[in-house]
Protein backbone atom coordinates (compact mmCIF):
# COMPACT_ATOMS: atom_id res chain seq x y z
CA UNK A 1 0.00 0.00 0.00
CA UNK A 2 2.60 2.33 0.91
CA UNK A 3 4.90 1.24 -2.03
CA UNK A 4 1.84 2.40 -4.25
CA UNK A 5 0.83 5.57 -2.17
CA UNK A 6 4.88 6.39 -3.57
CA UNK A 7 4.27 5.11 -7.39
CA UNK A 8 1.22 7.57 -7.36
CA UNK A 9 2.93 10.58 -5.78
CA UNK A 10 6.01 10.32 -8.10
CA UNK A 11 3.83 9.94 -11.29
CA UNK A 12 2.28 13.18 -10.02
CA UNK A 13 5.50 14.71 -9.87
CA UNK A 14 6.51 13.01 -13.12
CA UNK A 15 3.87 14.55 -15.02
CA UNK A 16 3.77 17.93 -14.02
CA UNK A 17 8.21 17.40 -14.56
CA UNK A 18 7.05 16.43 -18.29
CA UNK A 19 4.44 18.64 -18.71
CA UNK A 20 6.96 21.78 -18.02
CA UNK A 21 9.49 20.01 -20.40
CA UNK A 22 6.45 20.06 -22.93
CA UNK A 23 5.41 23.18 -22.18
CA UNK A 24 2.04 23.09 -21.42
CA UNK A 25 0.54 26.07 -19.80
CA UNK A 26 0.85 26.84 -15.90
CA UNK A 27 -2.68 26.63 -15.82
CA UNK A 28 -2.46 22.80 -16.52
CA UNK A 29 0.37 21.57 -15.25
CA UNK A 30 -1.70 20.75 -12.08
CA UNK A 31 -4.28 18.35 -14.46
CA UNK A 32 -1.52 16.85 -16.00
CA UNK A 33 -0.14 15.91 -12.80
CA UNK A 34 -3.13 14.40 -11.56
CA UNK A 35 -3.86 12.44 -15.34
CA UNK A 36 -0.05 11.15 -14.32
CA UNK A 37 -1.25 9.67 -10.67
CA UNK A 38 -4.82 8.77 -12.06
CA UNK A 39 -3.17 6.85 -14.56
CA UNK A 40 -1.07 5.10 -12.28
CA UNK A 41 -3.80 4.30 -9.83
CA UNK A 42 -5.97 3.04 -12.94
CA UNK A 43 -2.62 0.63 -13.44
CA UNK A 44 -1.77 -0.35 -10.31
CA UNK A 45 -5.53 -1.61 -9.82
CA UNK A 46 -5.11 -3.26 -13.32
CA UNK A 47 -2.69 -4.93 -12.45
CA UNK A 48 -4.40 -6.57 -9.67
CA UNK A 49 -6.84 -8.38 -11.64
CA UNK A 50 -5.14 -9.13 -14.92
CA UNK A 51 -1.58 -10.27 -15.99
CA UNK A 52 -1.25 -9.86 -19.98
CA UNK A 53 0.88 -6.29 -20.35
CA UNK A 54 -1.53 -5.76 -23.33
CA UNK A 55 -5.02 -6.26 -21.53
CA UNK A 56 -3.95 -3.70 -18.63
CA UNK A 57 -2.26 -1.69 -21.22
CA UNK A 58 -5.17 -1.31 -23.45
CA UNK A 59 -7.82 -0.58 -20.48
CA UNK A 60 -5.15 1.91 -18.55
CA UNK A 61 -4.61 3.76 -21.95
CA UNK A 62 -8.64 4.00 -22.57
CA UNK A 63 -8.72 5.16 -18.99
CA UNK A 64 -6.39 7.89 -19.51
CA UNK A 65 -7.45 8.97 -23.18
CA UNK A 66 -11.07 9.36 -21.50
CA UNK A 67 -9.38 12.02 -19.23
CA UNK A 68 -7.79 13.60 -21.69
CA UNK A 69 -10.65 13.98 -23.73
CA UNK A 70 -13.14 15.15 -21.36
CA UNK A 71 -10.33 17.62 -19.83
CA UNK A 72 -10.12 18.94 -23.81
CA UNK A 73 -13.93 19.73 -23.86
CA UNK A 74 -14.21 21.96 -20.16
CA UNK A 75 -10.42 23.11 -20.97
CA UNK A 76 -11.29 23.65 -25.14
CA UNK A 77 -8.06 22.55 -26.02
CA UNK A 78 -6.65 19.75 -27.92
CA UNK A 79 -6.44 16.58 -26.21
CA UNK A 80 -2.61 16.63 -26.75
CA UNK A 81 -2.05 18.94 -23.32
CA UNK A 82 -3.27 16.41 -21.46
CA UNK A 83 -2.84 13.15 -22.85
CA UNK A 84 1.70 13.45 -23.49
CA UNK A 85 2.34 14.25 -19.89
CA UNK A 86 -0.57 12.05 -18.62
CA UNK A 87 1.25 8.58 -20.64
CA UNK A 88 4.32 9.05 -18.97
CA UNK A 89 3.73 6.22 -16.57
CA UNK A 90 2.43 3.78 -19.02
CA UNK A 91 5.37 3.85 -21.18
CA UNK A 92 6.97 0.93 -21.53
CA UNK A 93 10.73 2.72 -21.70
CA UNK A 94 12.41 0.07 -19.54
CA UNK A 95 10.92 -2.62 -21.77
CA UNK A 96 12.59 -0.59 -24.78
CA UNK A 97 16.01 -0.15 -22.91
CA UNK A 98 16.48 -3.95 -22.08
CA UNK A 99 15.17 -4.91 -25.95
CA UNK A 100 17.89 -3.07 -27.61
CA UNK A 101 20.24 -4.02 -24.62
CA UNK A 102 19.65 -7.52 -25.97
CA UNK A 103 20.07 -6.93 -29.51
CA UNK A 104 23.50 -4.84 -29.17
CA UNK A 105 24.79 -7.94 -26.80
CA UNK A 106 23.00 -10.28 -28.83
CA UNK A 107 21.36 -11.40 -25.62
CA UNK A 108 18.44 -13.64 -27.58
CA UNK A 109 16.72 -14.57 -23.93
CA UNK A 110 16.57 -11.13 -22.76
CA UNK A 111 15.33 -9.75 -26.59
CA UNK A 112 12.46 -12.65 -25.94
CA UNK A 113 11.54 -11.41 -22.28
CA UNK A 114 11.24 -7.89 -23.10
CA UNK A 115 10.36 -7.74 -27.04
CA UNK A 116 7.12 -9.19 -26.54
CA UNK A 117 6.05 -7.65 -23.54
CA UNK A 118 7.19 -4.05 -24.61
CA UNK A 119 5.11 -4.74 -28.49
CA UNK A 120 2.43 -6.15 -26.52
CA UNK A 121 2.31 -2.77 -23.79
CA UNK A 122 2.97 -0.98 -27.15
CA UNK A 123 0.13 -2.45 -29.30
CA UNK A 124 -2.25 -2.12 -26.34
CA UNK A 125 -1.67 1.66 -25.46
CA UNK A 126 -2.28 2.22 -29.40
CA UNK A 127 -5.16 0.62 -29.93
CA UNK A 128 -6.44 1.95 -26.45
CA UNK A 129 -5.63 5.14 -27.78
CA UNK A 130 -7.01 4.74 -31.05
CA UNK A 131 -10.60 3.38 -29.90
CA UNK A 132 -11.30 6.41 -28.07
CA UNK A 133 -9.98 8.87 -29.81
CA UNK A 134 -11.64 7.49 -33.10
CA UNK A 135 -15.24 7.67 -31.26
CA UNK A 136 -14.39 10.99 -30.27
CA UNK A 137 -13.03 11.97 -33.74
CA UNK A 138 -16.13 11.01 -35.31
CA UNK A 139 -18.47 12.69 -32.71
CA UNK A 140 -16.75 16.01 -33.84
CA UNK A 141 -16.47 15.09 -37.47
CA UNK A 142 -20.10 14.76 -37.35
CA UNK A 143 -21.21 17.61 -35.57
CA UNK A 144 -18.82 19.53 -38.45
CA UNK A 145 -20.78 18.01 -41.22
CA UNK A 146 -23.94 18.63 -39.48
CA UNK A 147 -23.25 22.53 -38.73
CA UNK A 148 -21.42 22.77 -42.36
CA UNK A 149 -24.56 21.20 -43.57
CA UNK A 150 -27.00 24.11 -42.04
CA UNK A 151 -25.05 26.69 -43.30
CA UNK A 152 -25.42 25.21 -46.66
CA UNK A 153 -29.33 24.81 -46.38
CA UNK A 154 -29.33 28.39 -45.05
CA UNK B 1 -23.47 52.72 -85.06
CA UNK B 2 -19.57 52.88 -85.48
CA UNK B 3 -19.52 54.46 -81.96
CA UNK B 4 -22.01 52.01 -80.69
CA UNK B 5 -19.87 49.10 -81.43
CA UNK B 6 -17.09 50.82 -80.21
CA UNK B 7 -18.98 51.26 -76.71
CA UNK B 8 -20.36 47.63 -76.58
CA UNK B 9 -16.94 46.31 -77.16
CA UNK B 10 -15.02 48.65 -74.49
CA UNK B 11 -17.65 47.26 -72.07
CA UNK B 12 -17.11 43.89 -73.35
CA UNK B 13 -13.48 44.09 -72.48
CA UNK B 14 -14.10 45.66 -69.61
CA UNK B 15 -16.29 42.93 -68.49
CA UNK B 16 -13.75 41.02 -69.71
CA UNK B 17 -10.58 42.89 -67.56
CA UNK B 18 -13.00 42.60 -64.43
CA UNK B 19 -13.31 38.85 -64.84
CA UNK B 20 -9.61 38.68 -65.26
CA UNK B 21 -9.11 40.41 -62.02
CA UNK B 22 -11.36 38.76 -60.14
CA UNK B 23 -9.53 35.01 -61.20
CA UNK B 24 -6.31 36.84 -60.30
CA UNK B 25 -7.40 37.96 -57.10
CA UNK B 26 -9.20 34.50 -56.50
CA UNK B 27 -6.14 32.63 -57.32
CA UNK B 28 -3.87 34.99 -55.46
CA UNK B 29 -6.07 34.84 -52.32
CA UNK B 30 -6.06 30.64 -52.97
CA UNK B 31 -2.09 30.87 -52.71
CA UNK B 32 -2.42 32.82 -49.69
CA UNK B 33 -3.99 29.86 -48.20
CA UNK B 34 -2.14 27.45 -49.46
CA UNK B 35 0.97 28.83 -47.97
CA UNK B 36 -0.62 29.58 -44.92
CA UNK B 37 -1.90 26.11 -44.36
CA UNK B 38 1.32 24.56 -44.80
CA UNK B 39 3.40 26.78 -42.86
CA UNK B 40 0.30 26.44 -40.04
CA UNK B 41 0.28 22.32 -40.41
CA UNK B 42 4.30 22.41 -40.20
CA UNK B 43 3.76 24.62 -37.01
CA UNK B 44 1.40 21.88 -35.77
CA UNK B 45 3.73 19.09 -36.73
CA UNK B 46 6.40 20.38 -34.80
CA UNK B 47 4.56 20.93 -31.65
CA UNK B 48 3.67 18.14 -31.64
CA UNK B 49 0.45 17.68 -32.69
CA UNK B 50 -1.07 14.05 -34.48
CA UNK B 51 -1.59 13.59 -38.28
CA UNK B 52 -5.28 13.29 -37.88
CA UNK B 53 -5.52 16.66 -35.99
CA UNK B 54 -3.65 18.40 -38.75
CA UNK B 55 -5.62 16.65 -41.54
CA UNK B 56 -8.78 17.86 -39.64
CA UNK B 57 -7.81 21.19 -38.68
CA UNK B 58 -6.76 21.74 -42.45
CA UNK B 59 -9.91 20.30 -44.30
CA UNK B 60 -11.87 23.19 -41.23
CA UNK B 61 -9.78 25.66 -42.07
CA UNK B 62 -10.20 24.97 -46.47
CA UNK B 63 -13.85 24.57 -46.11
CA UNK B 64 -14.73 27.49 -44.07
CA UNK B 65 -13.14 29.41 -47.22
CA UNK B 66 -16.00 27.27 -49.33
CA UNK B 67 -13.22 25.45 -51.14
CA UNK B 68 -15.12 23.15 -53.30
CA UNK B 69 -12.08 20.63 -53.36
CA UNK B 70 -9.36 20.23 -50.41
CA UNK B 71 -6.48 17.60 -51.04
CA UNK B 72 -4.59 17.15 -48.40
CA UNK B 73 -1.10 14.48 -47.88
CA UNK B 74 1.02 14.60 -44.42
CA UNK B 75 3.95 12.82 -42.59
CA UNK B 76 5.91 13.80 -40.18
CA UNK B 77 8.35 15.17 -42.56
CA UNK B 78 6.44 16.04 -46.00
CA UNK B 79 3.25 17.70 -46.05
CA UNK B 80 1.46 18.60 -50.04
CA UNK B 81 -1.91 20.19 -50.56
CA UNK B 82 -3.74 21.13 -53.09
CA UNK B 83 -7.25 23.47 -53.48
CA UNK B 84 -9.94 23.99 -55.49
CA UNK B 85 -12.30 26.89 -54.82
CA UNK B 86 -15.55 27.63 -56.02
CA UNK B 87 -15.41 29.60 -58.97
CA UNK B 88 -13.14 26.51 -60.05
CA UNK B 89 -9.28 28.38 -59.59
CA UNK B 90 -6.67 25.94 -58.33
CA UNK B 91 -3.97 26.31 -56.18
CA UNK B 92 -1.29 23.84 -54.49
CA UNK B 93 1.91 23.32 -52.73
CA UNK B 94 4.15 21.12 -50.69
CA UNK B 95 6.60 21.97 -47.73
CA UNK B 96 9.22 19.57 -46.30
CA UNK B 97 8.83 19.74 -42.64
CA UNK B 98 12.65 20.14 -41.22
CA UNK B 99 13.79 20.24 -37.71
CA UNK B 100 12.12 17.64 -36.50
CA UNK B 101 9.55 17.28 -33.22
CA UNK B 102 10.13 19.36 -30.37
CA UNK B 103 6.78 19.04 -28.20
CA UNK B 104 5.13 22.46 -27.31
CA UNK B 105 2.07 21.45 -26.26
CA UNK B 106 1.07 25.57 -25.58
CA UNK B 107 1.88 26.71 -29.20
CA UNK B 108 -0.22 23.70 -30.13
CA UNK B 109 -3.18 24.99 -27.84
CA UNK B 110 -2.63 28.58 -29.57
CA UNK B 111 -2.33 27.16 -32.95
CA UNK B 112 -6.18 25.34 -32.20
CA UNK B 113 -7.67 28.33 -30.61
CA UNK B 114 -6.24 30.25 -33.85
CA UNK B 115 -8.10 27.61 -36.10
CA UNK B 116 -11.12 28.24 -34.67
CA UNK B 117 -11.13 32.05 -35.02
CA UNK B 118 -9.63 31.70 -38.14
CA UNK B 119 -12.86 29.26 -39.48
CA UNK B 120 -15.14 31.52 -37.14
CA UNK B 121 -14.38 34.95 -39.00
CA UNK B 122 -12.37 33.62 -42.35
CA UNK B 123 -9.73 36.85 -42.10
CA UNK B 124 -8.31 37.98 -45.67
CA UNK B 125 -5.96 34.98 -46.74
CA UNK B 126 -3.03 37.47 -46.82
CA UNK B 127 -3.01 38.45 -43.36
CA UNK B 128 -2.77 35.14 -42.32
CA UNK B 129 0.85 34.61 -41.95
CA UNK B 130 0.86 37.28 -39.81
CA UNK B 131 -1.35 35.83 -37.53
CA UNK B 132 0.34 32.81 -37.75
CA UNK B 133 3.58 34.82 -36.69
CA UNK B 134 2.43 36.75 -33.74
CA UNK B 135 0.85 32.93 -32.27
CA UNK B 136 3.86 31.25 -32.68
CA UNK B 137 5.83 34.43 -30.39
CA UNK B 138 5.68 33.38 -27.07
CA UNK B 139 7.06 31.15 -24.61
CA UNK B 140 5.90 30.74 -21.37
CA UNK B 141 9.05 28.65 -19.95
CA UNK B 142 12.89 30.05 -19.67
CA UNK B 143 15.96 27.35 -19.90
CA UNK B 144 16.20 27.16 -16.08
CA UNK B 145 12.58 26.23 -15.55
CA UNK B 146 12.90 23.60 -18.45
CA UNK B 147 15.90 22.55 -16.59
CA UNK B 148 13.55 22.37 -13.23
CA UNK B 149 11.15 20.26 -15.23
CA UNK B 150 13.22 17.70 -16.76
CA UNK B 151 14.81 17.31 -12.76
CA UNK B 152 11.84 16.92 -11.32
CA UNK B 153 10.57 14.01 -13.67
CA UNK B 154 13.91 12.36 -13.32
CA UNK B 155 13.83 12.35 -9.77
CA UNK B 156 10.01 11.02 -9.60
CA UNK B 157 11.40 8.05 -12.39
CA UNK B 158 14.23 7.06 -10.64
CA UNK B 159 11.72 6.86 -7.49
CA UNK B 160 9.65 4.81 -9.35
CA UNK B 161 12.60 2.65 -11.00
CA UNK B 162 13.67 1.82 -7.10
CA UNK B 163 16.53 3.89 -6.97
CA UNK B 164 17.98 5.53 -3.56
CA UNK B 165 19.04 8.92 -3.05
CA UNK B 166 22.67 8.45 -4.22
CA UNK B 167 20.91 7.17 -7.41
CA UNK B 168 19.02 10.37 -7.34
CA UNK B 169 22.40 12.43 -7.00
CA UNK B 170 24.03 10.96 -10.19
CA UNK B 171 20.59 10.80 -12.23
CA UNK B 172 20.34 14.78 -11.56
CA UNK B 173 23.95 15.59 -12.58
CA UNK B 174 23.52 13.73 -15.85
CA UNK B 175 20.22 15.76 -16.40
CA UNK B 176 22.04 18.89 -16.18
CA UNK B 177 25.03 17.82 -18.22
CA UNK B 178 22.29 16.00 -20.81
CA UNK B 179 19.97 19.21 -21.13
CA UNK B 180 23.09 21.61 -21.69
CA UNK B 181 24.65 19.45 -24.19
CA UNK B 182 21.19 19.46 -26.12
CA UNK B 183 20.56 23.04 -26.10
CA UNK B 184 24.72 23.64 -27.55
CA UNK B 185 24.81 20.62 -29.87
CA UNK B 186 21.49 21.32 -31.36
CA UNK B 187 22.19 24.56 -32.63
CA UNK B 188 24.77 23.67 -35.36
CA UNK B 189 22.37 20.83 -36.62
CA UNK B 190 23.97 17.98 -34.94
CA UNK B 191 23.31 14.58 -36.55
CA UNK B 192 20.24 12.88 -33.60
CA UNK B 193 21.91 9.64 -33.92
CA UNK B 194 25.14 11.05 -32.68
CA UNK B 195 23.86 13.56 -30.51
CA UNK B 196 22.25 10.53 -28.71
CA UNK B 197 25.50 8.52 -28.43
CA UNK B 198 27.53 11.50 -26.98
CA UNK B 199 24.92 12.49 -24.89
CA UNK B 200 24.40 8.83 -22.92
CA UNK B 201 28.17 8.18 -23.66
CA UNK B 202 28.95 10.95 -21.26
CA UNK B 203 25.65 9.73 -19.05
CA UNK B 204 27.47 6.47 -18.66
CA UNK B 205 30.78 7.44 -17.74
CA UNK B 206 29.34 9.71 -15.45
CA UNK B 207 27.58 6.36 -13.90
CA UNK B 208 30.60 4.43 -13.81
CA UNK B 209 32.94 7.04 -12.45
CA UNK B 210 30.04 7.66 -9.62
CA UNK B 211 29.39 4.01 -9.15
CA UNK B 212 33.75 3.33 -8.24
CA UNK B 213 34.04 6.39 -5.86
CA UNK B 214 30.32 4.79 -4.37
CA UNK B 215 27.69 7.15 -4.77
CA UNK B 216 25.47 4.94 -6.81
CA UNK B 217 23.91 2.18 -5.82
CA UNK B 218 22.35 1.09 -8.57
CA UNK B 219 24.33 1.94 -11.85
CA UNK B 220 21.49 0.33 -14.19
CA UNK B 221 18.61 2.23 -12.46
CA UNK B 222 20.84 6.01 -13.05
CA UNK B 223 20.97 4.26 -16.74
CA UNK B 224 18.01 3.46 -17.80
CA UNK B 225 16.24 6.84 -15.78
CA UNK B 226 18.57 8.33 -17.76
CA UNK B 227 17.36 7.62 -20.84
CA UNK B 228 14.18 8.05 -19.90
CA UNK B 229 15.32 11.61 -21.12
CA UNK B 230 15.86 10.35 -24.39
CA UNK B 231 13.88 7.61 -25.22
CA UNK B 232 11.66 8.35 -27.88
CA UNK B 233 8.41 6.78 -26.11
CA UNK B 234 5.84 9.46 -26.85
CA UNK B 235 6.89 9.29 -31.21
CA UNK B 236 6.49 5.36 -30.51
CA UNK B 237 3.41 5.13 -28.99
CA UNK B 238 2.13 7.52 -31.69
CA UNK B 239 3.53 5.79 -34.81
CA UNK B 240 1.84 2.40 -33.59
CA UNK B 241 -1.62 4.94 -33.55
CA UNK B 242 -0.66 6.07 -37.07
CA UNK B 243 -0.56 2.20 -38.06
CA UNK B 244 -3.38 1.67 -36.54
CA UNK B 245 -5.34 4.32 -37.81
CA UNK B 246 -4.44 3.79 -41.44
CA UNK B 247 -1.72 6.04 -41.70
CA UNK B 248 0.42 3.02 -42.65
CA UNK B 249 3.85 4.89 -44.39
CA UNK B 250 4.23 7.32 -41.24
CA UNK B 251 4.09 4.86 -38.86
CA UNK B 252 6.45 2.59 -40.35
CA UNK B 253 9.16 5.75 -40.78
CA UNK B 254 8.53 6.94 -37.28
CA UNK B 255 8.69 2.97 -35.98
CA UNK B 256 11.93 3.25 -37.91
CA UNK B 257 13.22 6.15 -36.53
CA UNK B 258 12.53 5.54 -33.36
CA UNK B 259 14.32 2.50 -33.06
CA UNK B 260 17.10 3.90 -34.55
CA UNK B 261 17.22 6.35 -31.76
CA UNK B 262 16.95 3.75 -29.01
CA UNK B 263 19.64 2.18 -30.35
CA UNK B 264 21.60 4.75 -30.63
CA UNK B 265 20.80 5.58 -26.84
CA UNK B 266 21.74 2.33 -25.53
CA UNK B 267 24.61 1.97 -27.83
CA UNK B 268 26.42 5.23 -26.07
CA UNK B 269 25.85 3.50 -22.94
CA UNK B 270 26.96 0.29 -23.69
CA UNK B 271 30.11 1.95 -25.65
CA UNK B 272 31.01 3.54 -21.82
CA UNK B 273 30.69 0.04 -20.60
CA UNK B 274 33.16 -1.19 -22.76
CA UNK B 275 35.77 1.45 -23.17
CA UNK B 276 35.27 2.67 -18.83
CA UNK B 277 33.56 0.86 -16.89
CA UNK B 278 35.73 -2.66 -17.41
CA UNK B 279 34.24 -5.61 -16.06
CA UNK B 280 30.89 -4.07 -14.98
CA UNK B 281 28.93 -7.08 -15.81
CA UNK B 282 25.39 -6.30 -16.85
Amino acid sequence: MVNAIKLIICSFGASVGFGIVFRIQKKYLIYAGVGGALTRCVYLILLQFISESFIYSFLAAMAVVLFAEFMAVYAKTPSTVFLYPSIIPLIPGDLLYYTVVGLILQDTERISQNAVKCIHSLLGLGIGFVIVSMFMYYRRHLNFHRRRQARINK
Amino acid sequence: MGKGKIKSSSAASDVLRQKEDREEKGIKNLQYLVDFALKFSEAMLSAGANLERVNDTIYRICDSYDCRETHFFSLNCYLTLSLEDSEGNHAGSQRCVRGGMDTHLENLSKLNQLSREICANTPAPRDLEGLLAETLRTDTYSTQVRLLGFMIAMTCLTLIFGGSWKDIITVLLNTVLMYFASIYLKKPGVNRMVFNIFCTFMAGTVAIVMSKIGLVDDIYIVMIANSMMLIPGIPMVNAFRNLLCGNEINGMLEILKTMLETVAIVGGFVLSIFLIGGLIPW
